[in-house]
């Protein structure tokens, strides 16, 4: 599963270097930031787990077997550490009731998106990532972050795949909702 | 789920989330890590161990109250029976503190050798939390 390099650098930072682990971090703090940050919905909170993410990392990379990919094991402890933190702090954000969420037509949704400029689209993107329940963010996240890998998903999430899939349906619908109602917003806005 | 659907909305999500750039953490990031890494390091050399372990500790005591148990029962189970009931137990404190009859004090002094006992005793606690930040710190 560890490639060459993966392996040497993971031997020289059980060997006590700490230059090799800064070389670790720099590689999957981008990766790890944006799965808190879309978990958590707040910049220092995210970098607080972020950091917390790379300590128990250090700690517990004696004891990784390798019988996964790394990220694979550095995106499962960075969602767990994110899960331990909104159980301890009893944050709930905006709760999307799949049910209750009106069929968004994803032309119309494509359309509007075409006309904003490439930064407003950003912006808008992140926001309403942000809105969604950690869980349905997390899946989305992974989901890019391991290529669409639902076998890798299995072990980050500990789910099964058929799971998983349902869970990304749900979160992809109400991400959709998410965006129709920012956009529906931005638009009374600026009309009225 | 109809499959054109979903395959339509995975197509729009792809869109979306190719859009979503990585975010990066402070610019201090990997530092503060280090740093705090290296902290904890400093902080396991000063962990304090005790020199005996707490199970260590259980079997010393177990071990000690059996050898009483057995030492009360074989040897001083009856009255008639061992040395336990030949110990003398009326101690004569006369002669060694004789010299103190003809002492007295005044209050002043009882007062502020009471005093500096409890102050003492108040100090004690906070001492040892001092001296163990400053190891931690240290």
């Amino acid at each position: 599963m560890l490639t060459n390099k993966e392996q040497e650098l993971i031997s020289e930072i059980r060997r006590g270097n700490t230059r090799a682990y800064s070389v670790f971090v720099d590689q999957y703090k981008d990766l790890v930031f944006t799965l808190a940050l879309r978990l958590l919905g707040n910049r220092d909170e995210a970098e607080e787990a972020a950091q917390d993410t790379f300590i128990k990392i250090f700690n517990a990379l004696e004891t990784f077997k390798g019988d996964s990919k790394v990220s694979t094991w550095v995106y499962r402890i960075a969602y767990n550490t994110c899960l331990d933190r909104i159980k301890k702090y009893k944050k709930e954000r905006l709760h999307v009731d799949v049910d209750y969420i009106k069929e968004v037509a994803f032309s119309e949704l494509d359309d509007a998106l075409d006309k904003m400029m490439q930064a407003e689209r950003t912006a808008l993107i992140n926001a309403c990532l942000a809105k969604l329940p950690a869980e349905d963010a997390a899946v989305i996240t992974l989901f890019y972050f391991e290529e669409k890998n639902l076998v890798e998903m299995e072990k980050t999430l500990g789910l099964s795949v058929n799971t998983i899939k349902v869970r990304l349906f749900r979160a992809r619908k109400k991400l959709a909702a998410t965006m129709e109602q920012s956009m529906e917003r931005e638009m009374l806005d600026n009309n009225g | 789920m109809d499959k054109q659907e979903d395959k339509k909305w995975e197509e729009f999500l792809d869109r979306i989330m190719g859009e979503a750039p990585l975010e990066s953490p402070s610019k201090d990031f990997t530092a503060n890590i280090l740093q705090k890494i290296e902290t904890e390091s400093a902080k396991a050399v000063y962990q304090y161990k005790p020199l005996l372990s707490k199970p260590v500790l259980v079997g010393v005591f177990i071990a000690f109250a059996a050898l009483m148990a057995f030492v009360v029962l074989k040897f001083g189970g009856q009255s008639t029976e061992g040395w336990f009931d030949q110990l003398q137990w009326e101690p004569n404190f006369q002669p060694i503190w004789s010299w103190m009859e003809q002492y007295t004090s005044s209050n002043v002094l009882l007062y502020a050798v009471l005093l500096f006992g409890v102050l003492f005793f108040v100090q004690l606690p906070w001492l040892k939390k001092q001296l163990e930040q400053d190891l931690i710190l240290k």
